[in-house]
C-alpha cells in the first residue's frame, strides 16, 4: 500500500508535465499573430504584446497606469525560410515564452502566396498551445503598419476583434471565422476558403469585406456590397439595407436578414444553381405623408426583386470566376469523387436563379 | 529482588513537620539578608517537601478506612491526603458545650452562610447531644443537620474525602465512628450567559455556563418531560469531572446511546478538564480530518438535536456541550435557521454553500488559471489580471502562500485579544495591511480580491470546527491546483467526495441525505422547507420513532368580514 502511494505520486509528479507550468508574469500574451510574405520566398511572422503599461491601464485604481504617450502593445518580428524559423528568430528577442493560449487574432497578409498560406495554415493546426478560436482575417496591408495601428475604440489593439467579433448580431455582415475553420478548407479543391479583410482607417481598423480564397491563394477581394449581397447567400447577413425609391421619395429598409437554402440540379447538362432567400426586414423613412400599412406588400415586391438582382450580379460573378464560397462543389465531388474538372467548368457557366420572399416586420421599428 | 519498605506513616508525617519547620526558618534567615546561601536550602526543602506529600498520599493501604471517631486522626488523614492546602479548612467547634466537633470542607466550593448557621450553630445549640452516649450521638446530630438539606452518613475515608472535594461539608464527632457528609455545595459560576460563539438573530440567546448540574437544569427547562434522562459518569482518575450522557428516552436509539455510554466509561485518563478531552475519545476515527462531533453552548440548539434523536454530552466545567452523531449537513445547521421564515432560511444555507465553494475554490482557481491553464480563461479577465500583476515579484501560488498567512495570522491575533480589540484589529488588517501590501508591490489587487473573498467564504461556516478540514483540504487544494490545474482541482474534489462517502459518523453516513440518498432528509439540508412540514426525524439516527410531528392540514384562508364583525360586538 505504502509503495502504491509512493508510485502514485512519483506518477502524478513526472507525468503530469506540471513542470513546464509557467505563472503568468513569465509568458508573452500574443495577442495578435500576423503572417506576410519576405523576400527571398521567406515567411515573416509579428506578434503583438501588450506592454506593462498597456496591461495597467485596463484595471483603474492599480499601482501602475498607461498614460496616453505610452505604447500599449509592442511587435516582435522573425523572419524565416519557414515557420519554425520565423518564430525562433522572433522568440529570441522576448526574454519571456511567445504564449498563443490567449491569440485574438491570426493576420494573413493577402500577399502570402498559395504554398506559403498553406505551410502556415498547417503549421498552426499544430501548435498544440495555439488558441484556434481566434479569430482569421486577411489584409492588404503592409504587416509593419498594420501592426503598429492601435484603434481609437480599445486601449489593446488585441481587444478589437474580440469587440468587433463579440457581438454575433451587431455587424452588417456576420463575418467572424475561428483559425479552426481554416484548417477543412486545405488541400479541399472544391471549395474557397473566405476571410474577412481587415482594413486600415484612420480611427483603427474596419471590417466590411471579404477575400475569396482559391488554391490557399488571396483570388478577390469582395467590395463592401458585393459582401453584403453574397452574406445573403451565405446567410451571414444580419443588418443588410435597401434603398428603394416610392412613390418620388426615398423608403429606406433595413435590418434584412436572410435564411438561405441552394438547389442544384442537372437540366440538359447544365448547371441549374436555384437560390431561395427568405428576408426579413423593416422600414424605415416612410414618408410621413402616406399610411405604411397599404404600401408593405408593394414595399415587399420592390425589395425583393432588388435583392435578387443584386445577389444574382454578385453569385454571377463569382460563379464566372470559379469561386464557390458557397460550398456546394463540396457536396458535388463528395457525390461525384474524381470528376471535379468537370464541376469547375460546368460551375463556370452554371445558371442562376434567385428568388427572394422578403416579410417586412417591425414596421417603423429603428433597429 | 527485595520488597521495599513500606514507610511509616508517623514518621512521614513527622518530616512534613520538619520540613514546614525547615521553611519557616529559612524564611527568618532570609530576611537577615542570607538569600544567596539559602538557595539550595530552599530548593532541597521544596523537594522534600513535594516527596514526602507524596510518599503519603501513595501509601493508601497505611490509611485507615474506617472512621475512628477521634479527631486528631480524621484531620491528619485529610492533612495527609490533601497536603498544604490552603483551600481545605479544618474547623474544629463544640457541639453544645462538652463534645468537640470537626468540620472539614473545600473554602471557596461552600456555601460559606449555610455552615455558620444551618451546621456550626445548630449544632452548637444542640446541648442535649453533648449528653448523650455515643450510641444516641449520631441519630441526635442527624436530626439537627438533616434540616439543612441533603445529608449522609459514611464510615468510609475515600467516601467522604470525594465528596469533600467536591463542595460538600464533612462533620466529624469525636467519639462518632461515621461522618456526616452535608450538600452545601456552592460553585462558583459565571451567570447564565447568553452566546457569543453563535450567534442569532432571532430566536433564544441562552447558552450554558461551567456548571454541570445548571446544564441540566437548564435543558430540564427546554424538554420538560420525564423522558430526558442524565446519564452521570465519572471520568478523570485525579479530576473526577462528572459527565452527562442526555438523550430522550424513547426517541433515542438504544444501541447508540449504549455505545456512547460505553465509550464515555472506557475513559481512562488522569485529568480531564474539558469537552473535547471527552469528545476525542468517543470519534470513530482519531485522525480524521473532519469532526464526528460537533460542540455548542446553545441550550435551545442542545435541545433541538436532542428532539432529533441525538445524544448530548455535558462535561462539568465546560460550557460546550457534545452533540453527536453529526453528518456534514449539520455542521451547516443554525439555531436562527428555524427562528427565520423557510425562504430566510433557505437563502441563508444557499449563501453558506456559496460561501464554501468560493472559500474553497477560489484561491486554487486563480492559481490554476494563471499558472497552468491560462488558455481557460477569458482575454479580457486574463489581460486586467495580467495588469495587476505587472511588478509583482512572486509568482500566483506564493502570492496566496502569502495573502493566506496574513489571513490566519490575523484571525488568531483577533482571536486572542478582547472583543474590542479584535474588532480594530480586523480593520486595521482588512484595510491598512491590505492596502500597503498592494502598494508595497507584494500582492496584487486581484489577489486581495480573492483572499478576502476566500475569508469570508470560509467563514460562513456556522460551526467552527468544521472550518478547520476546509483551510487544511484548501492547502491539498492549492497544490492539486498548482501541479495539475483544474484537473488538479477536480483530482482532490474527487478524493474528498470519496473520503467523506467513507466516513461515518456513529453509525451514520456522513454524507446523508446525499449519499446514501435519503429523500425526506433533503427537506431539512441544503433548504429548508416549512416548520409544519418537518415532521419527521432524520433516518440515519434510526430514532425509535421517526415522526415528530403529526400532518397538519394548511388552513383554509380566513377573512375577517362584516359577520365577525357582528360577532366579536355580540361577544
Amino acid at each position: 500500500m505504502g509503495m502504491q502511494a509512493i508510485v502514485m505520486f512519483l506518477m502524478l509528479g513526472i507525468l503530469t508535465g506540471c513542470a513546464s507550468n509557467r505563472p503568468l508574469n513569465e509568458r508573452a500574451l500574443v495577442l495578435v499573430m500576423a503572417f506576410a510574405p519576405g523576400p527571398h520566398k521567406q515567411i515573416s511572422v509579428a506578434f503583438q504584446i501588450p506592454t506593462p503599461q498597456g496591461l495597467t491601464s485596463l484595471t483603474s485604481g492599480s499601482t501602475g497606469s498607461g498614460s496616453p504617450g505610452h505604447k500599449t502593445s509592442y511587435t516582435v518580428f522573425g523572419r524565416g525560410s519557414t515557420l519554425s524559423q520565423a518564430f525562433g528568430q522572433a522568440q529570441s528577442q522576448v526574454n519571456q515564452g511567445l504564449y498563443l493560449g490567449q491569440l485574438q487574432a491570426v493576420i494573413f497578409s493577402t500577399r502570402l502566396s498559395g504554398a506559403q498560406f498553406q505551410a502556415i495554415s498547417s503549421a498552426l493546426t499544430r501548435i498544440g498551445q495555439l488558441d484556434k478560436t481566434a479569430f482569421a482575417l486577411a489584409t492588404t496591408a503592409p504587416l509593419r503598419q498594420f501592426m503598429r495601428k492601435t484603434p481609437d475604440s480599445t486601449p489593446l489593439p488585441g481587444l478589437y476583434y474580440t469587440t468587433e467579433f463579440g457581438c454575433s448580431q451587431c455587424q452588417t455582415v456576420q463575418l467572424r471565422r475561428r483559425v479552426w475553420s481554416i484548417e477543412k478548407y486545405l488541400n479541399a479543391p472544391a471549395q474557397n476558403l473566405w476571410l474577412p479583410l481587415i482594413t486600415l482607417e484612420p480611427q483603427g481598423f474596419h471590417v466590411d469585406q471579404m477575400v475569396i480564397y482559391r488554391h490557399n491563394h488571396a483570388a478577390k477581394i469582395l467590395s463592401s456590397q458585393q459582401t453584403a449581397d453574397i452574406g445573403y447567400v451565405l446567410g451571414l447577413t444580419s443588418k443588410g439595407a435597401v434603398n428603394l425609391h416610392w412613390d418620388g421619395q426615398t423608403v429606406s429598409v433595413r435590418s434584412l436578414k436572410a435564411n438561405p437554402k441552394i438547389r442544384w440540379q442537372w437540366i440538359d447538362g447544365l448547371l441549374h444553381i436555384h437560390v431561395y432567400l427568405r428576408v426579413t426586414g423593416s422600414v424605415e423613412e416612410f414618408p410621413a405623408d402616406l399610411e405604411l400599412g397599404p404600401h408593405v406588400r408593394g414595399l415587399q415586391q420592390q425589395t425583393s426583386a432588388q435583392l435578387s438582382s443584386d445577389c444574382l450580379t454578385a453569385v454571377t460573378k463569382l460563379s464566372r470566376n470559379d469561386l464557390d464560397p458557397f460550398t456546394i462543389g463540396n457536396a458535388y465531388e463528395w457525390q461525384h469523387p474524381g470528376t471535379l474538372s468537370q464541376w469547375r467548368d460546368a460551375y463556370a457557366h452554371a445558371t442562376w436563379a434567385i428568388t427572394v420572399t422578403v416579410r417586412l416586420q417591425q414596421l417603423g421599428d429603428a433597429t | 529482588m527485595p520488597k521495599a519498605k513500606r514507610p511509616d506513616k508517623e514518621a512521614v508525617s513527622r518530616a512534613i513537620k520538619l520540613a514546614r519547620t525547615l521553611r519557616q526558618t529559612q524564611h527568618q534567615m532570609a530576611t537577615h539578608a542570607h538569600e544567596a546561601a539559602l538557595d539550595d536550602l530552599t530548593s532541597a526543602l521544596d523537594r522534600l517537601d513535594s516527596t514526602l506529600t507524596m510518599t503519603l498520599a501513595t501509601t493508601d493501604d497505611q490509611q485507615p478506612t474506617r472512621i475512628s471517631g477521634d479527631l486528631a486522626q480524621a484531620e491528619q488523614v485529610f492533612h495527609g491526603l490533601v497536603g498544604p492546602s490552603p483551600d481545605v479548612v479544618f474547623r474544629r467547634f463544640w457541639i453544645g458545650t462538652r463534645r468537640p466537633g470537626l468540620l472539614v470542607f473545600v473554602d471557596g466550593l461552600v456555601d460559606n452562610e449555610m455552615i455558620d448557621q444551618d451546621i456550626v450553630q445548630r449544632l452548637e445549640d444542640a446541648s442535649d447531644i453533648s449528653q448523650t452516649s455515643p450510641k444516641q450521638l449520631g441519630a441526635l446530630a442527624y436530626d439537627r443537620l438533616i434540616t439543612v438539606g441533603h445529608v449522609t452518613t459514611t464510615s468510609s475515608w475515600p467516601s467522604v474525602v470525594s465528596k469533600v472535594m467536591t463542595g460538600n461539608t464533612a462533620v466529624f464527632v469525636q467519639g462518632l465512628p461515621r461522618a456526616f457528609v452535608v450538600d452545601t455545595v456552592k460553585y462558583p459560576a459565571r451567570t447564565v450567559p447568553s452566546t457569543k460563539i453563535e450567534p442569532a438573530i432571532k430566536g433564544p440567546q441562552e447558552a450554558f455556563n461551567e456548571v454541570g448540574l445548571t446544564h441540566m437544569n437548564q435543558l430540564r427547562r427546554w424538554l420538560r418531560s420525564p423522558r430526558l434522562h442524565f446519564d452521570s459518569h465519572t471520568v478523570g482518575k485525579i479530576s473526577q469531572t462528572p459527565v452527562y450522557v442526555a438523550y430522550l428516552d424513547g426517541v433515542v436509539n438504544r444501541e447508540l446511546l449504549s455505545r456512547i455510554t460505553d465509550r464515555v466509561d472506557r475513559i481512562e485518563r488522569d485529568v480531564v478538564t474539558r469537552a473535547n478531552d471527552v469528545a476525542e475519545y468517543l470519534s470513530d476515527r482519531r485522525l480524521a480530518v473532519f469532526p464526528q462531533f460537533r460542540l455548542s453552548d446553545r441550550v435551545d440548539w442542545v435541545a433541538r438535536e436532542l428532539g432529533q434523536g441525538k445524544v448530548a454530552i455535558l462535561v462539568e466545567n465546560d460550557p460546550f456541550a457534545i452533540l453527536m452523531p453529526m453528518t456534514l449537513v449539520d455542521f451547516y445547521k443554525t439555531s436562527q435557521d428555524y427562528s427565520f421564515s423557510t425562504w430566510d432560511s433557505t437563502l441563508i444555507r444557499l449563501i453558506r454553500l456559496a460561501g464554501l465553494l468560493a472559500g474553497l475554490y477560489l484561491m486554487p482557481l486563480y492559481i490554476a488559471l494563471t499558472s497552468v491553464n491560462v488558455d481557460l480563461m477569458p482575454t479580457p479577465l486574463l489581460l486586467t489580471i495580467d495588469g495587476s500583476r505587472q511588478g509583482i515579484p512572486f509568482p500566483p501560488v506564493v502570492e496566496v502562500m502569502i495573502m493566506y498567512l496574513i489571513i490566519e495570522i490575523l484571525r488568531e491575533a483577533a482571536n486572542r485579544l478582547p472583543q474590542q480589540l479584535g474588532v480594530t484589529l480586523g480593520t486595521v488588517g482588512a484595510v491598512v495591511v491590505g492596502t500597503a501590501i498592494v502598494k508595497a508591490g507584494i500582492v496584487d489587487d486581484v489577489m486581495i480580491v480573492s483572499a478576502t473573498l476566500t475569508a469570508l467564504g470560509l467563514f460562513t461556516t456556522p460551526a467552527f470546527e468544521m472550518t478547520t478540514p476546509w483551510r487544511w483540504l484548501f492547502w491539498v487544494m492549492i497544490l492539486g491546483a498548482y501541479l495539475l490545474g483544474i484537473f488538479g482541482i477536480l483530482l482532490v474534489t474527487v478524493g474528498i467526495v470519496a473520503y467523506l462517502a467513507g466516513m461515518e459518523s456513529f453509525g451514520t453516513p456522513y454524507l446523508t441525505p446525499f449519499g446514501p440518498l435519503q429523500m425526506s432528509g433533503w427537506a431539512d439540508s441544503i433548504m429548508r422547507w416549512p416548520i409544519p412540514l418537518l415532521q419527521r426525524r432524520p433516518e440515519d439516527l434510526r430514532p425509535v420513532h421517526r415522526r415528530k410531528a403529526e400532518p397538519v392540514p394548511t388552513p383554509k384562508p380566513f377573512r375577517l368580514g362584516p359577520r365577525n364583525s357582528k360577532g366579536s360586538t355580540k361577544s
